[in-house]
């Protein structure tokens, strides 16, 4: 008899779970499909302005927001579930048995043998159970997947050449681990920093400023750094091959040479690599013949490739033109002078004359001037110019009473009694 | 306190006897077996019941028939409109007892297990009442004694649809009384060709007497101890409460509804039917298939409904086709299949 029981209670779970999963899947019904449809316009939107992130966006906001409306769905719809005791009546509705079975559930009776496939009579409606979830995928795959056109947006403006430049350099260098991280991330700070300015401001005047000095230091720093591995390479090998034959003197000029070559990579801008530094500081360059012939190989090796490699950054072999930086940066096109811009910057001060200048020289020497026709003359019009003394007036128009002048007085009196002391040593000083 | 259940054996046996009482019955009138289940039904839920049928249908002869296989002491009554009521209550006789002349209550009609109301629309208002109250209290006080009525003591009336004029329809309240009321039809050819085959004016059938008074009395205890599951009474109540106006599509043209004893007639028929049928408890089926008689004669219609012809019948079966056994709805996701025939 328990086993009736439980084979009965069996059966009107199993009719109250498809009651209620019905009745769960009614309600979530139309907010799915609203939800879905109120996405729509907003997703397709957003991948018209975010071609790229938004699709992933629409995804999490349609998953999160139907798993919202699956609870909530849940939540509301649980006022409508049925109990075991429902789901039992309407088994022994369908099945004839007189509510034998409420009864035997109450007790008094005991439970009848339950069929083989007990039928509920209740059937899932496939068109009101799925149209509602396809028409919200429908919906959500038009707003994954329909074609949109992208919003043109202005192109993104270009940037200074030489920050990508000195970053493609700052990049090779810490590949080949020819510098000092420390040195390198400086560099890229640097870069970094003008970059994160708004882009209007990148070509302004002293963005540019910043960045033609920035430039300029680190390809300075740059062949420095080649030339103190060049010459500490050279005399390294000279010394560790040939000491013993080398004169006294050669031989101190090339161990000076080496120590300054190791002391310039010490104090420069740009390290080296701190291993290969702590290995050429280790070294004694008077006891070169002495190491290891296949560790001083290396070691030269080593210095040789850094050295390429920077060579490679600055545009040309190690050992060439090292003693010329600052002709290398010479012929660059970063200048300061008037007429003198480079191509990052353009022109430097903008020409004020249209064709060809005229020579400062030209301009000191007098020049004739045709007056032309002297009928036509106006008053206060230059007819000619003469290179001859002044005529100076010496009786000095004295002014008397009303104003009016005495033309008996002249140049000399003005000189005599209007000037004071002082200003007649400064206007005869003058002169002389 | 509630009575104990009745066990699987008692019920098996009252069902025996019961369907005993039945096959006499069918034996009796030819072609009537749901007139004749409905009406013992009706006493087995102690319940007295209206039998509305045109005259020569065999309601007299489905009383003596019932009163013959019982055992039952029956008493017809022909009601006329000059009929009085102590003519069916008795009445006190003077009489000399001891020497002394004293009023002696002399018991009418009224006092039988099984009394035949032939015709009671026929009786004046006051005459009616008499026996109504009888019906309802168990006894008669005459005088100021009371005299209580034996034990079972059922009331089958009969009223005649056609002849209308110069009758006293029972008021509704009155009506309210009766258990059932049973539309008494007449049979089949095949039916009346037995009937010619088998009987004869004036010659009333043989009828086997299947039990006794106390068995009858046995069977009607056994069938008020019968179980009513909850389901089966909540589905009661909604159909009682349907049948008022504004609580249903099918009350639409009611004017007065059934009142809570049409509720609990139901359950009592409910059960009756169940042990009828051999089943531990009532059902829905047993509901469904007492509720005509129970509410047909409780439901008052407005005038409307009877200027369109409808009548209490048409209502209930609405009733009964709009009001689910369960309150459960089916969301749109789900849909019931249709019945299984000959489910059970």
């Amino acid at each position: 008899m328990d086993g009736f029981s439980e084979r009965w209670h069996h059966l009107a779970r199993q009719t109250r779970r498809k009651i209620n999963c019905g009745w769960w899947l009614y309600v979530c019904g139309t907010p799915l499909v609203g939800g879905a449809l109120g996405l729509l316009g907003p997703a397709l939107w957003a991948r018209r302005i975010w071609p790229v992130q938004a699709p992933l966006w629409v995804a999490w906001v349609a998953g999160v927001a139907g798993v919202l409306i699956l609870l909530g769905s849940w939540w509301v719809a649980r006022r409508r579930f049925v109990s075991l005791s429902a789901a039992l009546v309407r088994l022994e509705e369908r099945l004839g048995l007189h509510n034998r079975l409420s009864t035997a559930a109450a007790g008094v009776c005991p439970w009848p043998p339950p069929p083989e496939r007990a039928d509920d009579g209740i059937r899932w409606s496939f068109a009101n159970t799925l149209l509602p979830p396809l028409t919200a995928a429908a919906f959500l795959a038009a707003a994954l997947w329909v074609p949109v056109k992208a919003r043109m947006l202005p192109p993104a403006p270009d940037e200074p050449a030489a920050w990508a430049a000195t970053e493609e350099d700052v990049r090779e260098l810490a590949r080949q681990d020819v510098a000092d991280p420390g040195s390198l991330d400086e560099t890229q700070k640097r870069v970094a920093e003008l970059r994160a300015q708004d882009a209007g401001k990148w070509f302004s005047h002293a963005s540019l400023e910043a960045t033609d000095k920035l430039r300029e230091a680190h390809v300075r720093s740059m062949a420095d750094l080649q030339r103190q591995l060049t010459r500490a390479q050279e005399s390294t090998s000279r010394l560790a091959e040939d000491a013993a034959k080398l004169p006294a003197q050669t031989r101190a000029g090339l161990q000076d040479q080496f120590n300054q070559a190791v002391q310039g990579m010490q104090a420069g801008a740009m390290k080296p690599n701190p291993e290969l530094l702590e290995q050429l500081r280790a070294i004694d360059p008077e006891q070169l013949a002495q190491l290891d012939k296949e560790q001083m190989r290396k070691l030269m090796e080593k210095m040789k490739e850094k050295a390429e490699a920077l060579g490679k950054c600055l545009g040309r072999e190690p050992g060439e033109g090292h003693e010329d930086a600052e002709g290398e940066l010479a012929e660059s096109d970063v200048g300061d002078g008037p007429g003198r811009g480079g191509v990052d910057r353009g022109p430097g001060t903008s020409p004020d004359v249209f064709g060809e200048q005229a020579s400062d020289t030209e301009a000191q020497k007098p020049q004739f001037l045709d007056p032309g026709d002297l009928s036509r003359s106006l008053p206060g019009d230059v007819l000619e110019t003469t290179n001859s003394k002044h005529e100076v007036e010496l009786t000095h128009p004295a002014l008397r009473g009303g104003g009016k002048a005495d033309v008996q007085g002249g140049g000399a009196s003005t000189w005599q009694e209007s000037l004071h002391p002082r200003e007649q040593e400064a206007v005869k000083k003058f002169f002389e | 306190m509630n009575p104990p259940l009745p066990t699987d054996a008692e019920i098996s046996a009252g069902s025996t006897k019961v369907r005993a009482l039945l096959d006499a019955m069918n034996e009796v009138l030819y072609g009537q077996e749901e007139l004749i289940e409905a009406v013992v039904t009706g006493l087995l839920a102690r319940g007295h019941l209206l039998l509305e049928g045109l005259p020569g249908l065999g309601k007299t002869e489905l009383v003596k028939g019932l009163s013959g296989a019982i055992g039952l002491q029956t008493k017809r009554v022909q009601f006329t409109p000059d009929l009085l009521p102590g003519d069916i209550t008795g009445n006190p006789v003077l009489q000399e007892v001891d020497g002394r002349r004293t009023f002696v209550f002399q018991p009418g009609p009224l006092f039988a297990s099984l009394v035949l109301a032939d015709e009671i629309n026929r009786a004046s208002p006051k005459t009616q009442s008499a026996l109504l109250e009888a019906m309802q209290e168990g006894h008669v006080t005459v005088l100021g004694e009371t005299h209580p009525l034996p034990q079972p003591f059922f009331v089958l009336a009969t009223q005649n649809p056609i002849e209308l004029e110069g009758t006293y329809p029972l008021p509704e309240a009155q009506l309210d009384r009766f258990l059932f009321k049973l539309d008494v039809r007449r049979g089949s050819t095949a039916t009346l060709q037995k009937i010619v085959l088998n009987r004869e004016i004036g010659r009333a059938p043989a009828v086997a007497q299947v039990m006794t008074a106390a068995d009858l009395t046995g069977l009607i205890d056994l069938a008020r101890r019968m179980f009513l599951p909850e389901v089966v009474a909540h589905f009661i109540a909604r159909l009682v409460n349907a049948t008022h106006p504004g609580q249903s599509k099918a009350s639409a043209q009611v004017r007065y509804g059934a009142s809570p004893r049409a509720a609990l007639a139901l359950a009592a028929a409910a059960k009756a039917r169940a042990l009828i049928h051999g089943r531990p408890n009532a059902s829905f089926d047993d509901v469904k298939a007492v509720a005509l008689p129970v509410l047909r004669h409780r439901i008052l219609l407005d005038y409307q409904a009877r200027v369109e012809g409808r009548t209490s019948n048409d209502v209930v079966s609405a009733l009964l086709e709009e009001i689910p056994v369960s309150t459960d709805a089916l969301p749109r996701t789900l849909q019931a299949a249709p019945p299984v025939a000959n489910a059970g």
